[in-house]
């Protein structure tokens, strides 16, 4: 009898743990963005040392009744710092369900961008380069985002980005876009991500004990074009090395309601380490 | 600073209290080698010949025991300085710390363990935690453990904790259980049987970077890596008389596995991760009387790689959890060990048959037959498939009180490329080995020893021949001279009938060892109880101590 006892309570801890299914990290089962160039080299002249520019991916609610304060900080160091700022504003499930028949901001990617390095459970909120700062990510208090986009673009980065359109096709809602890539310093194992955002979004906004049924959302995440955490670049790419990549899109794939407004999209693009720290960024506007 | 003041003083109090009735033991072991550049046969290239000259490695353990209290603690302090013995291909590796320590205190029938360990579940095949300094591996578990004995017959363990890699830590983390027990059936039947969990959680950072590289792949060949991998193995000893029948099998769940042989479906030059489970049977049936005793073995695996993560940092001897036992003979002869197979973690079936007799006293014979395959065996190719066979014969002969001779045979097929890689090395390289060793007692402390050694590996190395002589003064010294001579080298070698010579002398002195040689060593596979690393060509001196108190 003690014996079944014991067979029966290791069967059953097998099955116990054996039934524990997980989520697993993202991987993406969709096809990736078609590289239409891709070109590499060895620079003949030292390329210049950068500093890392911030990717700030701020977290937003058309719901979430502080949230109009944090885009207000988000807007201003955007036009203070210019091009050294990339603004993304993710709305995740919290707080962002549309009122009445607005457009939802809201998407899958950024859902997996806030599951992923979230829980996000407080908005306003943001990722400053997805770094660890003072043990957390999720940067809480507005009045401290500053500072920290300060510290961050002190710092010295690997690589230089530089994002062009090559074309864009108002007609056909298609576009071109290059991505040069200068590494000053030996890099290691890192991806490459790309977003698309839009600005100029009138969607009925909580602000404070008000809605504001005009308000107008700025660099709002319509799609993520890679996986969030972007795909690999390389693992052993050496200093003066300069990559070269071109790529088309045909915005109608991601929004097949013609929905967004092409005059007022951006393409960003970002370079992600293992550890999901952001190396740095750039932005560029489809339509200048 | 109140408390400090009282945990000293309670120490001050106790401590003559305490050392009276524990004792205290250790060792320490050194090694030093001092790099002789010699580029015809190798021996270059690495900043050890062409700069640093000379390295140190050496382990020092302190331990205290206390039989009254159940009580036991250690400290190891491990230096490597400008070492080679963890990557000899690497740059030299220097770090030194505290490589073990651990506490353990026994309450009635529950041990508790935290620190360093080293444990193992059934043979080994869920978990194995184990030092083997002679390969550079330490795979001590750092955490806790607990260890309860219900009764005379039965006991559980079960701990958590993260492999050590060198002076760190593997991030990912590893917790497992076991129960094993003894049950007499009468005078001469008796059962061991047991049974073991293990899970392998990986840490994020190691996942972000394999879900990388599977993002990477084509579509075709993504999928979602788990996190959470679980072994699960039941074990049983059957004794019968003289028989004894051992039986382990093991299932894992699936994870992304890193096997150099899972081709991409799309590009199959590309080498991609596989998500599967695995799943091995080992056993072992043994007769044995009184001058005879014969061992059968079977083994096959499939797909189960266990170790830290699969990350290509992770593979051959680093990040292993548990141990695959070998099948083959374990031969210890200069040129009857140069082709060892390693134990296989992704597909192998193996059988051994090894046996020994004694008609009369002083004279054995011994004999050993194994074959390794992969899992998929065709009858029509049989031969030509075949990843290892050994044949081996020898026998011992006690001539007189003061002779005793050993004379054998070894014949092995050993397919290079699948053991060694990379892909331009033969697959099925024929070797042939005939040994002598001849002892002469002169009196009763002095003897000499010679050995005698041919071999013929023509897709390999060619000809060799080997002679040894020793003299021993027991238990104090010792003096050896050798040289293998790779006479007559093979056509894939470059290099000339190269001598591979060697010096060395040993004085011990109660527990102290000291030893000094000097070691021209062709490179090789180096294998203990199957697994293997590769040793490239060594010129220098080494020398060292072993000492325990």
């Amino acid at each position: 009898m003690e014996m079944m006892k014991k067979i029966f309570f290791f069967v059953g801890l097998a099955l116990f743990l054996y039934a524990c299914e997980e989520e697993g990290p993202f991987i993406n089962f969709e096809e990736d963005q078609e590289t239409l160039v891709d070109t590499t080299y060895i620079s003949t002249t030292p390329i210049a040392a950068v500093n890392k520019n911030v990717l700030f991916e701020e977290f937003s609610g058309v719901r979430c009744s502080n949230c109009p304060l944090g885009n207000a900080v988000t807007n201003d160091l955007y036009a203070t710092l210019g091009d050294r700022f990339v603004p993304v504003t993710v709305h995740s499930d919290f707080l962002a369900l549309p009122y009445g028949n607005d457009q939802d901001l809201r998407n899958a990617d950024a859902n997996e961008l806030a599951a992923s390095l979230g829980p996000v459970g407080i908005k306003p909120s943001t990722f400053i380069n997805r770094k660890i700062i003072g043990g957390i990510r999720l940067q809480q208090a507005p009045a401290t985002w500053e500072g920290l986009v300060d510290d961050e673009l002190a710092l010295a980065s690997f690589v230089d980005m530089n994002l062009e359109i090559v074309s864009a096709d108002e007609a056909e809602r298609t576009v071109r876009y290059r991505i040069t890539l200068s590494y000053n310093a030996d890099a290691p194992s890192h991806n490459m991500g790309f977003y698309l955002t839009e600005s100029e979004i009138i969607a009925e906004q909580l602000d404070g004990s008000v809605k504001d049924s005009n308000y107008e959302h700025e660099f709002v995440l319509r799609k993520s074009i890679t996986p969030v955490i972007g795909t690999s670049v390389g693992t052993d790419i050496s200093a003066n090395t300069v990559i070269i990549k071109e790529f088309e899109i045909d915005i109608d794939d991601y929004d097949s309601d013609e929905i967004w407004v092409m005059n007022h999209m951006y393409i960003v693009a970002f370079i992600r380490l293992d550890n999901d720290d952001i190396e740095t960024a750039t932005m560029v506007e489809i339509i200048p | 600073m109140k408390k400090l003041f009282t945990i000293a003083i309670f120490l001050i109090a106790t401590w003559p209290t305490v050392f009276a009735q524990g004792y205290i033991s250790g060792d320490l072991e050194l090694r030093n080698d001092y790099y002789v550049k010699d580029s015809t046969i190798g021996a270059s290239g690495t900043n050890h010949y062409d700069d640093l000259k000379s390295s140190a490695d050496s382990w020092l353990s302190l331990n205290y025991t206390n039989d009254d209290w159940g009580f036991r603690t250690g400290v190891r302090l491990d230096m490597f300085l400008n070492s080679r013995f963890h990557n000899p291909n690497d740059d030299a590796y220097t770090d030194f710390g505290v490589g073990r320590w651990f506490i353990e205190k026994d309450f009635q029938k529950l041990t508790l363990t935290g620190g360093h360990f080293y444990d193992q579940f059934g043979s080994g095949i869920t978990f194995r935690a184990f030092e083997n300094r002679f390969l550079g591996i330490d795979n001590a578990i750092f955490g806790v453990r607990a260890k309860y004995e219900f009764n005379d017959n039965w006991f559980a363990k079960a701990f958590v904790g993260v492999r050590k890699n060198r002076l760190s830590f593997y991030k990912p983390i590893i917790k497992g259980i076991n129960a094993e027990g003894y049950i007499p059936l009468g005078d001469k039947v008796s059962l061991t049987p047991g049974a073991a969990i293990v899970n392998r959680t990986i840490d994020e950072e190691s996942m972000s970077t394999i879900a990388n590289v599977i993002n990477s792949y084509e579509l075709a060949d993504r999928f979602v890596p788990k996190y959470n991998t679980y072994l699960f193995s039941l074990y049983n000893r059957l004794n019968v008389g003289n028989f004894t029948w051992f039986i382990e099998g093991a299932f894992k769940t699936r994870e992304a596995i890193n096997d150099p042989l899972n081709r991409s479906v799309v590009d199959p030059l590309f080498v991609v991760y596989a998500d599967k489970p695995g799943n091995i049977v080992y056993t072992s049936l043994t007769y044995s009387k009184k001058g005879f005793g014969i061992t059968g073995q079977f083994k096959r695996t499939d797909n189960f790689q266990f170790r830290t993560s699969p990350e290509d940092n992770e593979t051959l001897i680093n990040g292993a959890l548990n141990f695959i036992p070998p099948t083959n003979r374990q031969n210890s002869l200069r040129l009857p060990a140069r082709y060892q197979p390693a134990s296989q973690e992704i597909e192998e079936t193996a059988f051994s048959l090894d046996g020994t007799f004694t008609p009369k006293k002083g004279i054995t014979f011994n004999f050993s037959f194994s074959e390794i395959h992969r899992n998929t065996i065709d009858l029509e190719t049989y031969a030509a498939d075949n990843l290892f066979r050994e044949i081996y014969f020898d026998n011992e002969w006690k001539i007189s009180k003061k002779v005793k001779t050993l004379l054998g045979i070894q014949f092995v097929q050993y397919n290079q490329e699948f053991y060694e890689g990379p892909a331009n090395l033969p697959t099925d390289v024929q070797v042939f080995s005939p040994f002598i060793e001849l002892t002469y007692k002169i009196d009763r402390k002095k003897s000499i020893r010679f050995e005698g050694q041919y071999q013929s590996a023509q897709r390999d190395f060619g000809q060799w021949l080997y002679a040894l002589v020793e003299f021993n003064v027991a238990p104090k010294f010792s003096l050896s001279v050798s040289d293998m001579w790779n006479f007559k080298p093979g056509p894939n070698k470059s290099s000339k009938n190269e001598h591979y010579y060697s010096v060395y002398t040993s004085y011990t002195e109660g527990p102290h060892r000291f030893f000094i040689s000097y070691v021209r060593q062709v490179e090789g596979i180096v294998c203990t109880g199957g697994i293997c690393r590769l040793e490239p060509a060594f010129n220098g001196v080494r020398a060292g101590l072993n000492t325990s108190f």
